[in-house]
């Protein structure tokens, strides 16, 4: 078909767009509507903040919708502030929240003993079950029935020996479970001597580390018990609704009467310790017999006297912490809690009697393990003490001034009083902390806890000075880098918050010095990672920290590579965070080139794609701060070096291409000599990137720049470079979630874009007319696409389009500065037979793609482009030349015969839009039009 | 034939002094209408003494000298012979609470080992003789008015232990053996109300031997038989630890007992029989061997210290919320 006799026609009526209306709005039209629920259940109350799995459920949600996302985050910072608002309950004095952390802290490998006459190993009881099947002798079921009996009431003990902690803790399950279905079964003695049994085995301190768990078990079912006998007289005391007045106040008696058996059963108790446990227990039933508050101080403090009889130090002061749990419940005094301190200060020399003892025998348990067992009791007394109460806390000071060993009360001073006291006696503390010598408890140890105290509250701004120089003149003299750097740790917080950078500086200094010793930093790199952090996150100027003399070669404490790269990227990322908008000091900028110098060698072939991309991201957000202002040379400068210091990530290169695009459009002079600069380092630094397709997109986008900016040379070598690239992309790239993704869609549109970019590029005198063009159709020609693929039919109608565009004698855009073809040639008739005869070809190659499509029976597709090129035919091709109109009602025809499987509409509206192009050239090129006529006439007939 | 009886008493906590009146009812509840032949309701006090199985032998002369005292006996018929008719039906009574003959009193209300006061209701409904008569029975308890306590009483009771102390069971050389030790310590009265918990404080000044335990154990002595010859028996009561483990020496350790109902009374001295009571200090050490000291104390019933609320309102069987 060759002999096809094309020739453009000029375009004599005007193209109008037709714009959409638009309308203002304050939603986004895309918004899902949702319904948000501020629901504040209880549960979640419980939790800090959301629970974790709810909140996944909204993540998910919102994933949907990045909008919705931020609007909910919102929504959700309000609820929190409302949540706060809504949260007076207090429940510091809580036991429930520090049980838990009780039972995971103390726990052991060595086996246990418990006794107890109340649980029948399941194994032996399973065992009965058996039997009794195979006996069926009536006398022997009965025996063994009364041998059931004697089994459960003779009451003996059975010593369950070498039961691991699990099995241990099951055990004391199964008793509460006991327990509770004796009382409900009306079997209340059993109950209670259940209750016994267990608070007996408090006296047991065989397994020491165990202890503070085993407390937290047994008083568990203590205070079961206790409950059950609360409610139980309290059901009976408010008696039936609807009581006269008269049987109310029997009923009430008669609850009285009880209540005061349970404390008489309870009182003939013969071993102290459970004696004391199970009045403690039921002591709120004290509430039916009196409702005198000093009467339940009375009851207290004869306890707490009576609890001197327990000489072991640990077994009385777990028993101490029982009494003053049961104690906050009823009253709001603290002199009794007052007093067993006083008792326990009298005991506590004793404490170091076995502490003593223990640093002979460690292999029993450690001095400092022994000590630590203490802490929750000590710790929770004293939260009880001054818990909303000033009252004791000097005096609680003093008395541990003047107490020998006064480590371990020290500690849990300060981990139960308010930060505001310790901030306010800061300087006395750091006093104590110096002279104590307490066998088990470090002066670190304590440190330490100071430490955290004053990050949270810190001192007078007067004293700050005074309190660091002296609390670091102990923390220095600390000779072990275990315990100075676990020290420091926690005065992190404090010093990077409220002193001035030379401190932190400082600071940064004493432990670049202090762990390079013996190497002490490589057993320690979490903790000098924590302090890192903590300083970034608490000192106000990032920037500031970077420059300081000591920051980099603290850097150079973590030697061990993944160590190093996971603490740059912390440090990038708290420069991400926190640091201004932009910076241009160059040691900053050095300093933040080294740590992603470090990261861009971290990166190798079997880095995972997401370590990349973090990583990549991170410096991506450096490179964006960087900013010399009007400096642009600088600014390239910098590019430039990035460009060498960070070869391992392609996505760094996008940026700066980017970057340096940016850049050129901020040049103000008036030589094109600094956009080319840019322009070349583009030309430059694209090849490095390994993905095609982003290379191709980079060509483009700096070809146009270059455009843009009249560098016509470098603008056609970019062209050159992206169409060179086309087959060089792969069929398909693989997605995020793993499937191909076929990239034929991305390669039209691509192609549309740089058609309609070649538009206004003037030929070069080098290369023929259209050079871009044929080389596009070159590159096309050539491609492989997918068998019955559309694509590049799409490509050869859009360049049909850019053919025709061309011929026309003014062009519909162009670039100011830029001569483009019309005014080159100006309409000259070698160039417009140029052009016709590219179209030729271009009608040629389509019309193959026509052939190919009816050979694989794509038939609505055929149909369709023969419609597309039967329209283009009309509007852009002379059809007084028959073969052309010839063409154009073959291609009708063509398109009829798969009529049905086109869209009703299609055909009609076809031939409409025919009928209007005649309409309009009716008037202005009768020939024409009447060729159209012509053609129409043609195609009703056929 | 179904019926069902039982005999309530006014006062919900069964507790009496003496001259009180008994008030209260039997009551029925009958299936259908009901015959017999006369409801009687018998009222009884008796004190019952026993000797102990190691003085029954040697004492066999005076084995007549415990019968069982009687110290009420009345009974009242309720109802003549006739019928219960269908459903409840109450029978009311009034019984003076009055001892009038030997001795005289009624003493209070106590459970022990060889002697026992007792006093209770029986209510009998007699039937031809082809039914059995059916009986049920209401115990209650009888309290002396409170008196207040001598001036004696507040006297404190000093006491102290060393092996010096020990005269009796140990000689002098076996003394010399012995592992030095002062505990010190004194009860607050030597007479007290049972009502009230014993209290008093005890400190171990120094000792060289670790000390396991430190108890109080309280004991009933009973004496049956005071004109013939006696039989005399000092029995546990209940035992009290008051430390466990080797105390801190010169810490204040509180002594604090409160006395069991029903098991303790005010001390009762007879013409024929005792009840007293002791305490014992008995000091456990590590190597087992055990110190005791023992106090004579005397029982009475007055209107304690504590609050009106705080003092027992003694009941009769012990229950637990049932």
């Amino acid at each position: 078909m060759s002999n096809l006799d094309w020739v453009c026609v000029p375009r004599l009526y005007e193209v109008r767009k037709n714009h959409l209306a638009g309308r203002a709005t304050l939603e986004h039209p895309l918004k899902q509507q949702t319904v948000t629920v501020v629901d504040i259940n209880p549960l979640s109350l419980a939790l800090e903040g959301t629970d974790p799995l709810s909140q996944f459920a909204r993540q998910d949600e919102e994933l949907n919708d990045q909008l919705s996302q931020m609007v909910s985050e919102l929504d959700l910072k309000s609820k929190r502030r409302e949540r706060d608002r809504i949260e007076p309950e207090d429940n510091t004095l809580q036991w429930s929240t520090r049980r838990l952390g009780i039972l995971n802290r103390f726990t052991t490998n060595e086996k246990l003993s418990l006794s107890t006459s109340f649980l029948v190993a399941s194994g032996s009881l399973d065992g009965g079950n058996e039997s009794i099947k195979a006996q069926t002798v009536v006398a022997d079921k009965t025996k063994y029935r009364l041998e059931q009996l004697d089994h459960f009431d003779d009451g003996t003990m059975r010593h369950m020996m070498d039961l691991t902690q699990p099995e241990y803790i099951q055990r004391f399950e199964q008793l509460k479970q006991e327990l509770t279905q004796s009382w409900h079964n009306d079997q209340r003695v059993k109950a209670l001597k259940i209750a016994i049994q267990c608070a007996k085995m408090l006296a047991d301190t065989t397994v020491l580390q165990f202890y503070p768990s085993q407390y937290v078990l047994i008083t568990d079912i203590l205070d079961v018990f206790g409950k059950l006998v609360y409610d139980r007289l309290q059901a009976k005391a408010s008696g039936l609704p609807g009581a006269s007045a008269a049987t109310l106040e029997r009923e009430r008696e008669a609850a009285r009467d009880t209540c005061q058996n349970w404390f008489y059963k309870i009182a003939s108790i013969r071993e102290l310790l459970p004696r004391l446990y199970l009045e403690l227990s039921i002591f709120k039933c004290y509430e039916f017999l009196t409702s005198d508050r000093e009467e339940y101080e009375k009851l207290l403090r004869r306890l707490t006297h009576q609890l001197r009889g327990i000489a072991d130090p640990l077994v009385s002061t777990y028993a101490r912490c029982y009494l003053v749990r049961m104690g906050v419940t009823v009253t709001p005094s603290k002199t009794y809690i007052r007093e067993n301190f006083g008792d326990l200060f009298i005991v506590y020399p004793q404490i170091f009697r076995f502490v003593a003892r223990f640093n002979l025998h460690p292999e029993i348990v450690t001095a400092s393990s022994y000590l630590q067992l203490y802490a929750p009791a000590f710790d929770y007394m004293l939260l009880c003490l001054v818990h909303k109460c000033e009252l004791h806390t000097q005096d609680m000071l003093n008395e541990c001034k003047q107490l020998k060993n006064n480590g371990a009360i020290l500690m849990s001073i300060l981990s139960s009083f308010t930060s505001e006291f310790i901030a306010t006696n800061a300087l006395e503390f750091v006093e104590l902390i110096k002279t104590s010598e307490t066998p088990g408890i470090s002066k670190s140890q304590l440190l330490r806890s100071l430490g955290s105290c004053v990050s949270s509250c810190a001192p007078l701004q007067e004293q700050r000075v005074t309190f660091l120089k002296a609390a670091f003149e102990t923390i220095n003299k600390l000779t072990d880098p275990n315990e100075y750097i676990n020290c420091v740790e926690t005065w992190a917080v404090f010093v990077s918050q409220y002193f001035t950078i030379h401190e932190v500086n400082r600071l940064l200094g004493e432990l670049n010095t202090r762990m390079c010793l013996g190497k002490a930093y490589e057993k320690h790199y979490p903790q000098l990672q924590n302090i890192l952090s903590r300083i970034m996150q608490n000192y106000r100027s990032i920037e500031l920290l970077l420059i300081q003399p000591n920051f980099l070669p603290y850097l150079d404490l973590f030697q061990k590579e993944s160590v190093r790269v996971e603490v740059c990227k912390t440090i990038l990322t708290y420069y991400k965070q926190n640091s201004e908008e932009y910076t241009c000091d160059a040691v900053v900028t050095n300093a933040l080139m080294y740590l992603g110098k470090i990261l861009n060698d971290s990166v190798n072939a079997l880095s995972v794609e997401d370590e990349r991309r973090q990583i990549s991201q991170l410096i991506n957000v450096f490179i964006h701060k960087v900013h010399f202002g009007r400096d642009l040379e600088q600014q390239l400068g910098f590019y430039v070096e990035a460009r060498g210091t960070f070869s391992n990530l392609d996505a760094v290169y996008v940026t700066l291409v980017h970057a340096a695009c940016k850049l050129a459009t901020r040049n103000t002079s008036r030589s094109t000599g600094f956009i080319k600069a840019c322009i070349s380092y583009c030309f430059i630094t694209i090849p490095s990137i390994s993905a095609v397709q982003q290379q191709m997109d980079l060509y483009l986008l700096c070809g146009q720049l270059a455009l843009r900016h009249l560098c016509l040379g470098q603008a056609d070598a970019c062209f050159e470079a992206a169409l060179q690239l086309v087959n060089d992309l792969p069929a398909a790239t693989v997605d995020f979630e793993g499937k191909p993704r076929s990239l034929e869609r991305y390669l039209v549109s691509y192609l549309c874009n740089m058609l309609a970019t070649l538009i206004v590029v003037p030929d070069s005198p080098e290369q023929g007319v259209l050079y871009f063009l044929r080389l596009l159709l070159d590159v096309i020609g050539k491609h492989e696409f997918k068998a019955d693929s559309t694509a590049p039919s799409v490509i050869y109608l859009h360049a049909l389009d850019m053919l025709y565009v061309q011929s026309l004698e003014k062009y519909p855009y162009h670039i100011k500065g830029v001569v483009s073809n019309d005014d080159l040639y100006g309409h000259d008739p070698k160039f417009l037979a140029e052009i016709n005869n590219l179209c030729v070809q271009v009608v040629d190659a389509i019309l193959l793609q026509l052939k190919a499509l009816g050979v694989a029976h794509q038939q609505r597709q055929q149909a369709e482009l023969s419609l597309d090129l039967f329209l283009r035919i009309v509007r852009y091709a002379d059809l007084e030349r028959e073969t052309v109109s010839q063409l154009a009602l073959n291609l009708w025809l063509l398109a009829n015969k798969s009529q049905t499987q086109l869209d009703t509409k299609t055909l009609p509206q076809t031939l409409r839009v025919v009928e209007q192009l005649y309409k309009q050239l009716r008037d202005v090129a009768p020939a024409q039009a009447q060729a159209i006529a012509k053609l129409l006439l043609r195609m009703r007939n056929s | 034939m179904s019926f069902n009886f039982e005999i309530k008493l006014k006062r919900e906590n069964k507790v009496y002094y003496e001259n009180d009146m008994l008030l209260g009812c039997v009551q029925f509840q009958c299936g259908a209408e009901t015959k017999h032949e006369g409801i009687i309701l018998y009222l009884e006090g008796v004190v019952n003494l026993q000797l102990s199985s190691k003085t029954v032998g040697l004492f066999d002369a005076f084995y007549n000298s415990v019968k069982p005292i009687n110290l009420l006996q009345n009974n009242l018929e309720l109802s003549a012979p006739g019928k219960l008719s269908a459903g409840r039906s109450e029978f009311h009574f009034e019984l003076p609470l009055v001892c009038r003959k030997e001795p005289r009193i009624l003493y209070e209300t106590y459970h022990g080992v060889f002697i026992n006061v007792n006093y209770q209701l029986q209510c009998t409904v007699k039937r031809n003789f082809l039914g059995k008569s059916m009986t049920k029975i209401q115990q209650f308890c009888v309290q002396y008015k409170p008196t207040g306590l001598s001036e004696n009483s507040l006297r404190a009771v000093p006491f102290s232990l060393s092996p010096d102390s020990l005269q009796k069971n140990a000689s002098a050389k076996e003394r010399l053996s012995m592992p030095r030790f002062l505990i010190t310590g004194r009860l607050d009265r030597s007479e007290s109300c049972v009502t009230m918990p014993i209290t008093g404080s005890i400190m171990v000044q120094h000792t060289e031997a670790a000390i396991k335990s430190i108890d109080m154990q309280l004991v009933r002595v009973e004496t049956c038989g005071c004109d013939e010859g006696y039989s005399k028996d000092a029995t546990e009561i209940q035992t009290i630890q008051i430390a466990d483990g080797n105390v801190l020496p010169k810490l204040e350790l509180p002594i604090y007992m409160v006395l069991p109902r029903l098991f303790t009374c005010p001390t009762l001295l007879t013409k024929n029989f005792k009840i007293e009571f002791e305490l014992n200090l008995v000091v456990v050490f590590k190597e087992d061997y055990t110190v005791s000291e023992n106090f004579k104390i005397v029982f009475k019933r007055s209107a304690g210290p504590l609050p009106s609320k705080m003092t027992t309102a003694g009941r009769c069987p012990i229950e637990y919320g049932s």
